[in-house]
């Protein structure tokens, strides 16, 4: 007896080295409390999980690379003649930023590479985000209580735009000075203030001498350092509010279903960040990405041809492209409707989709947590309008690229150009239509599937001679996930007189409401899903097949 | 170039934003705005270079048609016809500079733009 607690008592005093260290910091940081309640943690499981992965991934590599970047970029327009080792450019008068560029590109070691991850990882950034929005989107995971994430995540996409935006201006060179003018274009179209604000920006008269550095800490520190905090609000969000799952057997509203964050997900998500820093670094290797020193430096009277921003500015540049140009002049002023009508539309449209949580909930008058992810399908007005709004921005991404498309599939740009015209309005409106007839034809499958069985592909030959295919009943599993959706009834706004007969006071946003309801939940916008008394009148008959 | 120019000189990226200059011919007989024909020299017109969309350089000449097409957004404008716009967002004709040749033989501007050159604004009017 005595032995025993004599060795317990020495291996109490001689505690390895980590447990001291773990020890030592417990008593400063409360590790075994934080560890103890989020080690445990568990996280679901689904390839569509990782889109957002993608993003933060992506976001660490840009600011580990933009870092590096800052330490060689020189933000001035003070102009220089270039007398580097890139001889095609020397004797060229060139502001230090291009220079400097130049210097990144050829000079600094690993500069290229890094610049060119930095480029890519911002294009992958956007790409990624883009996709996680909808993926959010269209599974409903938006829904309380995530409005306020949903909210986040849309601003960083926004700011991720400006961001990318600031960025490809800062070297200075002849396609990003082409998309500064463009901006300066866009500040004159606004009316009463456009010129002041013009002026206010770039310090004077384009290109003036003062935008690169301004541009500069806007783009290292204000636009980053925003979303940074957001970043973090979002993560903290994702795990206060624990990770929403798909629809399966066992998961509740109440539970969650998956792995624990230690040892497994930490595995996969350490591994996965690896793998997107590779691919991002192969692709960089691999693919050159804004090459200025073949583009050249500024000079405002001179331009290229195949001028085309970032992808992701796609949208307000179709926008730009494809308006007519209105132009109104009265009284001694001039309202530049053909640039300032798609300067507005541009965020209008991205913030229909941002605001959308909102407007659902109003319509459904839904107040109650969801955890269980929705399948596109089980909500098709909603699903239809997701795609509708892709549609718009896909028909404008062609319109943005215009000139690339005309001369690549060698078509009229007029001709183009009056396409996307009326497909941005005529697009979603079959969009919408289509995808919800296939939404309730899926559900109609699902309600077939349920009833009757998976089709087998086999044929049998019955004794009479009649042909039949053997369709087989689905597992328990698959009859959950079919059917545990709720089909709620619309909004009804009630009888229009009270018991008294007297005329009930109705207000105009009520009928809206009820109206857009049941446009989501009336009688053609569901598929009745199958009841239970329905699955067993007929798996409980006979000859059923 | 303007007289007394040159890159050196600190403001000439903001001179050079608004002076850049297209100088074309063509037959005097196809140009069928009156008041272009008057601003010409034997059918050589010099029109502004920045686009009264959103100010990038026009560049696309398409010496058949006349027509010149802005690389940025593509506004087409016609250089035969006071540099009207037959096609895209510009909302207005491409300002012309007066030009004649002087008693050497150059061409010289009889003076500046009579409107302003670029993208419209408020006070543009």
């Amino acid at each position: 007896m005595s032995t025993t607690s004599d060795g317990a008592a020495q291996r109490r005093g001689k505690a390895p080295a980590g447990e001291r260290v773990a020890d030592w910091a417990d008593g400063r940081l409360g590790i075994y409390s934080l560890a103890k309640a989020n080690m445990r943690k568990i996280f679901p499981d689904h390839w569509s999980f990782m889109l957002g992965e993608v993003c933060l991934y992506s976001f660490i590599i840009i600011i580990l690379t933009g870092v590096y970047l800052t330490l060689f970029f020189h933000p001035s327009m003070a102009e220089v003649t270039y007398e580097g080792p890139y001889v095609p450019m020397q004797g060229v008068r060139m502001s230090e930023a291009f220079q400097s560029t130049l210097d990144i590109s050829f000079e600094v070691r690993g500069g290229l590479l890094i610049r060119q991850i930095h480029h890519w990882a911002a294009l992958v950034f956007l790409a990624g985000m883009f996709t996680h929005m909808m993926r959010v989107f269209f599974t409903g995971a938006f829904r309380k209580p995530r409005e306020i994430n949903w909210l986040f995540g849309f601003l960083l996409f926004f700011l991720g735009m400006l961001t990318g935006f600031t960025g490809y201006s800062l070297p200075d060179d002849l396609l990003s000075g082409t998309g500064l003018r463009f901006i300066e274009g866009v500040f004159l179209s606004i009316p009463v203030v456009g010129t002041y604000i013009s002026m206010f920006v770039f310090g004077g008269e384009f290109p003036g001498t003062d935008l690169i550095a301004r541009l500069y800490p806007v783009h290292v520190l204000l636009l980053p350092g925003i979303m940074l905090g957001l970043l973090v609000a979002h993560l903290i969000l994702v795990f206060y509010h624990k990770h929403t799952q798909y629809p399966g057997a066992g998961k509740t509203e109440k539970n969650v279903v998956g792995m624990p964050l230690l040892p497994v997900y930490m595995a996969k998500a350490g591994g996965f960040f690896f793998l997107v820093f590779g691919v991002i670094a192969a692709l960089s290797a691999i693919a050159t990405i804004n090459p200025i020193w073949t583009i050249g430096p500024y000079r405002p009277d001179q331009v290229s041809t195949g001028a085309q921003p970032d992808w992701y500015m796609g949208f307000a540049e179709g926008l730009v492209r494809v308006m007519p140009g209105w132009e109104i002049t009265a009284w001694g002023h001039t309202l530049v409707l053909g640039v300032f009508i798609p300067i507005v539309l541009f965020p209008l449209v991205l913030f229909a989709i941002g605001l959308y949580p909102f407007i659902e909930s109003w319509i459904t008058g839904d107040k109650r947590e969801h955890h269980i992810l929705d399948r596109p399908r089980n909500a098709p007005t909603r699903t239809a309008f997701g795609v509708a709004w892709m549609t718009a921005y896909f028909v404008m991404l062609v319109g943005g690229g215009n000139d690339l498309w005309a001369t690549h599939f060698h078509l009229s740009i007029n001709s183009i150009t009056w396409f996307v015209r009326i497909a941005f309005f005529v697009g979603p409106v079959l969009a919408f239509i289509a995808t919800k007839r296939i939404c309730l034809g899926l559900q109609r499958r699902d309600k077939d599937k349920v009833l009757h069985g998976r089709e087998t592909g086999i044929i049998k030959r019955l004794p009479h001679g009649e042909f039949i295919e053997v369709h087989e009943p689905l597992a328990q599993e698959q009859l959950h996930t079919l059917t545990q959706h709720e089909q709620p009834e619309p909004y009804e706004i009630g009888p229009e007189v009270d018991e008294n007969g007297v005329k009930r006071k109705i207000k105009r946003s009520q009928k809206l409401r009820s109206k857009l309801s049941k446009g989501y939940y009336g009688e053609n916008n569901v598929i009745p899903k199958p009841t239970r008394e329905e699955y067993h009148e007929i798996t409980s008959g006979h000859g059923h097949h | 170039m303007p007289e007394g120019m040159s890159e050196e000189q600190h403001d000439f990226q903001t001179e050079i934003a608004k002076a850049a200059l297209m100088l074309v011919r063509l037959q005097p007989e196809n140009i069928k705005d009156k008041r272009e024909l008057d601003w010409s020299h034997e059918g050589i017109v010099a029109f502004s270079k920045i686009c009264t969309h959103v100010g990038c350089p026009i560049n696309l000449y398409e010496q058949q048609t006349h027509h010149v097409l802005c690389p940025c957004h593509q506004s087409t404008f016609d250089l035969s016809d006071g540099g009207r716009v037959i096609f895209g967002p510009a909302g207005h004709a491409l300002p012309q500079l007066r030009i004649r040749a002087n008693d050497q033989g150059y061409l010289e501007a009889m003076g500046d733009f009579s409107e302003p050159v670029g993208p419209a604004y408020w006070e543009r009017g």
